[in-house]
């Protein structure tokens, strides 16, 4: 334990926090759009993104638009920090989404 | 190979420590498969029957001996390999760890194509143990020395990984399994060596990413705190040295004990939440509170210990003692007045704690023993973990058919077990409380610089 920790400071080595947090929200918001819209009788693929309700293509866009933002202009730092833990990350928010849908269907 | 050396290792000036969390996660996230194994089981006692057991089919009991060595060798390789890995740095680590889960997974999918049960105890459960004892430990000294500010949320965030592997494990097999399997053939063979190959890769991506602190090197604006905590050490105690304190055989029970309370329910969970509440809880519904009870002990383990970087260590371990014992007797009253919520509640608790006291414990080993070799201390305490997985299914099982033996209800037969592992708790207390800062004269004596040059030229 340390006098000087703090949140802010943790998150102000070697990058911008907006450049990586960003990209990454957006990142989630792309792979929370696409599950949200899959379909297991897509005949295209995205069809359910395509046909869908403007919320889901909202999230879709500003999303791409996010990570885009974050991956242009971001350093090369703040890129490698967003594949890092997009490359981890979406693997695990998958399988904690699987696991509480379970779990949810099951209680009902 | 010079690519797996330390030297090639140290980070340049610029490089974010935030890269070392997901390099971590890399390998925990694979080898919390670990925790996911049981849905093989099934499908492995159909191996010569597909549509059900034949004869000469493996045998359920036989099979659960593959998650048991893997966990009993996790706990010895950890220990026997910890100054391996702490001397040899995280990459060579890693890379090892990767080498021994892809080829237990391939020598695995060969026992089951062979249809021998010994070759699978071998792949899995022995050079797959390997792997989880290294790779449990290769990310843990390496997190302290980049996060000397958080070191509990910097491990509980790679440790948290091995309790969600599960999660990415267990749907990824089942959907294997339903793409490789046919009339002819159950599909596990096919799906262990495509599981190697992911895990492989998977894997290596940490071991490419992760980087070791230059020498002097602090988070910006880091400032060591001016007056020193009595029980955070700025000194180093040798691996082997630690074994020779009552702190490390202290913190042995305070691990050992906590991890008994929790994963004889994990077991258990299931059957018990059906057995307390009958008729009101049914299969499905416990599969989900199993599902549940995952989640939090994913979650538990970076919260509480990101929440001992505030609170201090023993006092996290106190809560968990204390709470624990109230919430372990709460449950036969949650159990007779029938309060499904209390009881969800109850273990949801529970379970979180006992991820949390896996997740804590290297912070704790940090600030009795330094940061040197934490990575090897950690490993050697992981024997506790091999100890409580005999500890705490035994005492649950054993203690339930014996009430249900005598004639107790079913419903009641988990009662006393509860009151008894309160008392472990209580036990796990009063083993924390005596936890004192270690001995100066267990200290090493050539700090820091020479350490790390006889470190480095011992390799």
């Amino acid at each position: 334990m340390t006098t000087t920790s703090s949140a802010d400071r943790l998150l102000l080595d070697a990058v911008r926090p907006a450049y990586v947090v960003v990209p990454l929200a957006g990142l989630a918001g792309v792979v929370a759009a696409t599950i949200w819209t899959l379909q297991d009788t897509a005949a295209y693929p995205f069809q359910g993104l395509v046909e869908g309700g403007f919320v889901e293509k909202l999230l879709f866009g500003a999303g791409i638009i996010a990570l885009a933002w974050g991956l242009i202009w971001g350093n090369q730092m703040e890129r490698k920090l967003v594949f890092a833990w997009g490359f981890v990350g979406i693997p695990l928010a998958l399988g904690v989404y699987e696991t509480l849908l379970n779990a949810l269907k099951l209680f009902q | 190979m010079s690519f797996l050396a330390r030297e090639r290792t140290v980070a340049a000036p610029g490089y974010s420590r935030w890269m070392i969390p997901p390099a971590a996660l890399c390998v925990h996230l694979c080898i919390g498969q670990a925790y996911a194994f049981s849905v093989f089981n099934l499908p492995m006692t159909k191996l010569l029957g597909i549509s059900q057991s034949a004869p000469d089919d493996w045998k359920l009991t036989d099979l659960g001996w593959i998650f048991s060595i893997a966990i009993f060798v996790l706990g010895a390789s950890a220990a026997l390999f910890g100054r391996w890995v702490e001397e040899g740095g995280p990459r060579r680590a890693m890379f090892t760890a990767a080498l021994c889960w892809a080829s237990g997974f391939l020598i695995s999918a060969a026992g089951v194509y062979l249809h021998s049960l010994w070759v699978v105890y071998f792949g899995y459960g022995f050079i797959g143990g390997i792997a989880l004892g290294i790779g449990y430990i290769s990310p843990v000294s390496t997190l302290i020395k980049w996060f000397p500010d958080r070191p509990g949320m910097a491990t509980g965030m790679a440790i948290m990984g091995f309790g969600g592997g599960a999660f990415i494990a267990s749907p990824l097999s089942v959907w294997l399994m339903a793409h490789f399997s046919s009339s002819t053939h159950v599909g596990v063979a096919e799906t262990f060596i495509v599981m190697g190959i992911i895990y492989f890769c998977f894997m290596m991506v940490g071991a490419t990413i992760v980087r070791v602190p230059a020498p002097g090197w602090a988070p910006e604006g880091y400032v060591a705190p001016a007056t020193q905590r009595k029980l955070i050490t700025t000194n180093n105690v040798f691996v082997y040295e630690a074994l020779k304190t009552p702190q490390f055989w202290l913190i042995w029970w305070v691990l050992c004990l906590n991890v008994t309370a929790g994963i004889g329910v994990i077991g258990q969970a299931s059957a018990m939440s059906q057995e307390m509440f009958p008729g009101r809880i049914a299969a499905g519904a416990a599969a989900g509170f199993v599902g549940l009870m995952s989640l939090f002990n994913m979650g538990g383990r970076f919260f509480w210990a990101s929440m001992s970087d505030l609170l201090g260590r023993k006092n996290t371990y106190f809560i968990f003692f204390v709470l624990g014992t109230v919430l372990y007797s709460i449950v036969p009253f949650a159990g007779g007045t029938g309060n499904i919520v209390l009881f969800v509640i109850c273990f949801l608790v529970i379970i979180s704690m006992y991820g949390g006291g896996f997740a804590t414990v290297p912070a704790y080993l940090k600030d009795m023993f330094g940061t040197q070799y934490v990575g090897a201390i950690h490993g050697l305490l992981l024997t506790a973990w091999s100890m409580a997985g005999i500890f705490g299914p035994v005492i649950v099982n054993y203690m339930r058919q014996y009430y249900v033996d005598h004639g107790v209800p079913k419903a009641q037969a988990y009662n006393t077990t509860m009151y008894v592992m309160a008392v472990l708790l209580v036990v796990g207390f009063i083993c924390n409380l005596l936890v004192k800062a270690v001995h100066e004269r267990h200290h090493m004596k050539d700090e820091p610089a020479n350490q790390t040059a006889a470190a480095m030229g011992a390799e």
